[in-house]
């Protein structure tokens, strides 16, 4: 019997199998790394990571075979005294034909697979698969969901188990749209001119995540001051929270008056709440009131959406349900009350480059909102609110 | 300097002139290398200081040591300073003083045009780097893709500096390209058919063919950029029918043969050392010169293998998947080649053969890492990461980096008379070596656990601080290697063992001259009938290199290459003035340089 049959063989090569595994899980770690690409959530990075590792078992072996080679090398052939002057060979055509033929047929067992992945990653997505529109902008994510009618930014959500559509395209610069957890990365370009009616073109990336969680990613194109802080979050839940969370990101419904889901996609020219708003979030209380009354005759909604209000400006990110969003300006600073303070009066302090204009300096040709800081207070409490 | 001052003692005249003189009028093909290495040597610490600064920035999460800004001039000045400051200059270092030595001339075919690409090399780097002293230095990438790049996006001069330098550094290099092929064409010792050529000269050859036709595809790339933001024009401008990805397109077109440019002469170094210090031939002479020929061919057919996030659908993607993978196979088939040069061979472990060693294994690393990029699917995962900047630093520190400290510990003797220290050279080595390692090591599990490139910061969530404080560390080992290889450089040229001719017991033809060679190298050229002349017919070879002198008339010296060279930079430095006829004034002078030159007697 060889030695691989015996009941000892086979515990061996278990053991043996083993301890390549823990060693190559040590060697990749957990998800303590948010954003590792080495946990997937969805068959598409799955389908990436089986390309990845055939890739790479088959160039390991051939490193491991050249670093060998050169260990020999190094060890056998040091000159020694007494050593005869070597055989002054000048070459072996069959060598050269075989680490030729060799590792040709070796691209031939990385290449297949891999075409293959590149074609079924860039199928057409299904036909009820959800649709959402992203669009990269210097430096924060919009995310429409055209059937939905919701218009977020930084933060959006997703049901598991249903296929997902990424339409993307960016406002300004090329981005790059990648959530490492949930698979590969693509550019978001600049939108060409369209015909009349015609969708402009875009990027694409269709999957289907299958478990729930907060993922987070950031922009992967090179795209100006801040784009070390363009961070985003997926939010994969399950379907009946997703269409609850649906919901709350619209306007509620006028009393008497159309589902949410008939309502005008938030942010077009033309919507506007029919009935008194009315604001369902926590229990307002003087300060918080008085920060919405601020916001709303201020400066800000020329660029700023919030639903269930007034405020229909799309120049900068919607705020809608702010609070729900783990960080203030895309990963500027963590979500708290005095970060949003911090953000509303001196932003550049933050996140050098953005266009958000501070009370005392302006930026981007916007002039500087001259809030007190009384009424930042107030305005802060009132986002903070919108959980 | 001691080699330059050799030089001029030689100089049988009366009058001698000033060093400074001397090497502004030099149309000498080993001076000019001289002055090419010392510079890129120079620009290799600023863009070292530039690696180092990012790198402790990056060193903690959310640091705030550097802003966002000035960390976006920092990573775009160093790609830029690396590649085109100091990668191809010390090529062309190395070109300009070793391959007519190694092909048995006197000097290259366009001795002033020589110069002329020297001067406007430093010139326009000069300029490029005049930007950090207005704070305004060139900040969208050394890839600078549109749109960010337009007008628009990028309101200042840095953009300007950016396209103006390269397109005046890019001038320079095709001409120089010009002169080596024409130098290498028809400046042959008699009997030295292409075929018995050193290694060194062939990867010269191509690599100047390559250079001929790919800086044009970057000229051109400029052009647009600069017409966009000097005369309005809107290439790059989707709303206007223009697209960015053009840009990507033109760039990589450039870009990718650009990379065989920085590679195949650290490959022809290792083809020269390998064969010396192992005492056998090449393994496979006719295949190395082919695959590289074919590496530099291939090399056309792989760019968008930069672009698969771009959206180019499945086909592209499937076909620059392929070629990308396909080109692997002569690069592997070299590997192949220098390990069997170097079986059954009596190795001796130099400095010089310590390096090119570590060399073949760390650029293999590096080699792996880019098959790993072309599977497409997961460059998804890969690109813009961390992995990335792994992988060309593993193979342009690996194979162009440690060739060239090879080549330099090779070829100090021919070039300065003197040996460098040993000891001092296994120092640098290894602390160079462990440097390279601990930076860029860390770098594959950064990026794939997803930290992207050419962020100024990144965010503690991340839990990558750990990893990216080991390769700032390496980053300070590497900088102690090089000031230890500088240290030694410097040393040794007063302190060093005097070298003789041929300390190592090479083979080809530039050992067959004094150290360093007298301003003509060869008393008599001789004919060579092997390609290891001092290998297998020393005798003769070395009977007529320094025997009788013929008659010959060396090119004379001139003024006018460095003067036409301020032109030719002016004319690109003075679009900044935004006056419509500035630029017209440098042609006016660079136009009254050649007239002047065509006319000055040879």
């Amino acid at each position: 019997m060889s030695p691989t049959t015996t009941s000892r063989g086979r515990a061996a090569r278990a053991f043996a199998l083993a301890a390549v595994l823990a060693t190559a899980t040590a060697c990749v770690g957990g998800t303590e790394y948010t954003q590792t690409t080495f946990h997937p959530v969805s068959e598409y990075g799955s389908l990436l990571n089986r390309v990845f590792y055939n890739t790479f078992a088959w160039t390991m072996a051939i490193l491991v075979v050249v670093l060998a080679l050169v260990a020999v090398v190094v060890v056998r052939f040091r000159e020694r005294p007494g050593r005869s002057h070597p055989r002054q060979i000048h070459g072996n055509t069959a060598l050269e034909i075989a680490w030729t033929l060799i590792p040709a047929v070796i691209v031939t067992f990385i290449a297949v697979p891999t075409v293959q992945a590149v074609f079924s990653t860039q199928r057409t997505p299904v036909a009820d698969a959800l649709e959402i529109e992203v669009i990269g902008h210097q430096w924060w994510w919009e995310f429409r969901y055209p059937a939905q009618g919701v218009l977020t930014a930084n933060q959006f959500h997703i049901p598991i188990g249903r296929e997902i559509h990424l339409r993307l395209t960016s406002a300004d610069v090329i981005h790059s749209f990648w959530l490492p957890r949930i698979g590969g990365k693509r550019d978001v370009m600049p939108q060409p001119r369209t015909a009349e009616g015609e969708r402009p073109r875009a990027n694409h990336l269709v999957f289907v995540v299958d478990s729930t969680g907060r993922f987070r990613g950031q922009c992967a194109e090179f795209c100006g001051e801040a784009h070390g802080i363009m961070a985003l979050y997926a939010v994969a839940v399950q379907p009946a929270e997703f269409d609850a969370w649906v919901t709350s990101m619209l306007d509620a419904p006028a009393p008497g008056g159309a589902p949410p889901g008939a309502a005008a996609p938030a942010g077009s020219a033309a919507a506007a709440p029919a009935a008194p708003v009315q604001d369902t979030t926590v229990q307002p209380s003087s300060l918080e009131e008085q920060g919405r009354q601020l916001f709303l005759t201020s400066s800000c909604i020329a660029c700023h959406t919030v639903a269930n209000t007034t405020a229909r400006g799309v120049l900068g990110p919607s705020l809608t349900r702010l609070a729900s969003r783990p960080t203030v300006g895309a990963g500027a600073a963590p979500m708290t009350a005095e970060n949003l303070e911090r953000w509303i009066r001196d932003p550049q302090s933050l996140k050098a480059g953005t266009i958000m204009p501070g009370t005392t300096t302006g930026a981007g040709g916007v002039p500087p909102t001259g809030l007190t800081d009384e009424q930042i207070r107030a305005i802060a409490a009132w986002l903070y609110s919108l959980k | 300097m001691a080699t330059i001052e050799a030089h001029a003692a030689q100089v049988p005249s009366a009058r001698r002139k000033s060093l400074l003189w001397d090497l502004l009028t030099t149309v000498d093909h080993k001076k000019i290398g001289i002055l090419y290495g010392v510079t890129a040597l120079v620009f290799l610490v600023l863009g070292g200081l530039e690696a180092l600064l990012m790198r402790i920035q990056l060193s903690r999460p959310e640091n705030d040591f550097i802003s966002a800004d000035f960390y976006n001039q920092l990573f775009t000045m160093h790609g830029t300073t690396m590649v085109f400051m100091v990668g191809m200059p010390i090529a062309v270092a190395f070109f300009n003083f070793i391959v007519p030595l190694q092909i048995g001339a006197r000097d290259v075919a366009f001795p002033r045009l020589n110069a002329l690409s020297y001067w406007i090399f430093l010139f326009g780097s000069l300029f490029m780097n005049a930007s950090f002293l207005i704070g305004q230095a060139p900040n969208g990438g050394w890839f600078g893709y549109a749109n960010l790049t337009s007008k628009q996006f990028s309101p200042g001069l840095n953009i300007d500096f950016w396209v103006l330098g390269l397109q005046a550094l890019g001038i320079a290099s095709i001409m120089g390209g010009v002169n080596f092929i024409a130098t290498i064409i028809n400046l042959r010792a008699p009997g030295m058919r292409l075929m018995r050529m050193p290694l060194f000269t062939w990867m010269a050859f191509v690599t100047s063919f390559i250079i001929i036709t790919a800086l044009p595809v970057f000229a051109v790339a400029l052009f647009l950029v600069t017409f966009d933001r000097f005369w309005g024009t809107l290439f790059f401008t989707t709303m206007a029918g223009g697209d960015p990805i053009l840009w990507q397109h033109l760039f990589w077109l450039f870009g990718h043969p650009e990379v065989y440019i920085l590679i195949l002469p650290a490959f022809g170094i290792l083809s020269e050392v390998i064969p010396t210090f192992s005492r056998k031939p090449l393994f496979g002479y006719a295949v190395m010169v082919y695959s590289g020929a074919l590496i530099g061919l291939i090399g056309w057919g792989v760019w968008a293998h930069h672009m698969f996030a771009t959206g180019m659908g499945p086909v592209a993607d499937s076909y620059f998947t392929i070629s990308t993978m396909i080109i692997a196979i002569p690069t592997g088939v070299k590997i192949f080649n220098w390990i069997a040069t170097m079986w059954g061979g009596s190795i001796r472990f130099t400095t010089a053969m310590l390096f090119a060693v570590a060399s073949v294994v760390t650029f293999t690393m590096g080699g792996v890492s880019g098959v790993m990029h072309a599977t497409s699917p997961h460059n998804l995962q890969q690109t813009d990461t961390y992995f990335v900047v792994a992988h060309f630093h593993y193979v342009l520190l690996g194979g162009l980096v440690l060739g060239v400290f090879a080549g330099l510990y090779h070829w100090y003797p021919k070039i300065t008379g003197r040996l460098m220290s040993e000891s001092l050279g296994k120092w640098s080595f290894w602390t160079y070596l462990a440097g390279l390692h601990l930076t860029f090591l860390p770098m594959h599990w950064i990026g794939l656990l997803g930290m992207p490139r050419r962020v100024f910061t990144y965010s503690s969530e991340l839990n990558l601080a750990g990893l990216n404080m080991a390769a700032t560390a390496g980053g300070v080992l590497s900088a102690i290697g090089v000031l230890l290889i500088f240290i030694n450089v410097a040393r040794s040229l007063r302190k060093g063992e005097v070298a003789g001719r041929n300390p190592w017991g090479a083979a080809t033809l530039e050992w067959a001259t004094e150290s360093p060679p007298v301003e003509h190298n060869f008393q008599c050229i001789p004919t060579v009938h092997s390609r290891e002349p001092l290998w297998l017919e020393r005798e003769r070879v070395e009977d007529t290199a320094f025997g009788e002198r013929e008659s010959f008339h060396m090119p004379p010296s001139s003024y006018w290459p460095v003067l036409t060279a301020v032109g030719v930079v002016a004319t690109f430095a003075l679009f900044l003035t935004q006056v419509w006829w500035m630029p017209l004034v440098g042609v006016a002078w660079t136009g009254l340089g050649i007239i002047n030159w065509a006319y000055e007697p040879v």
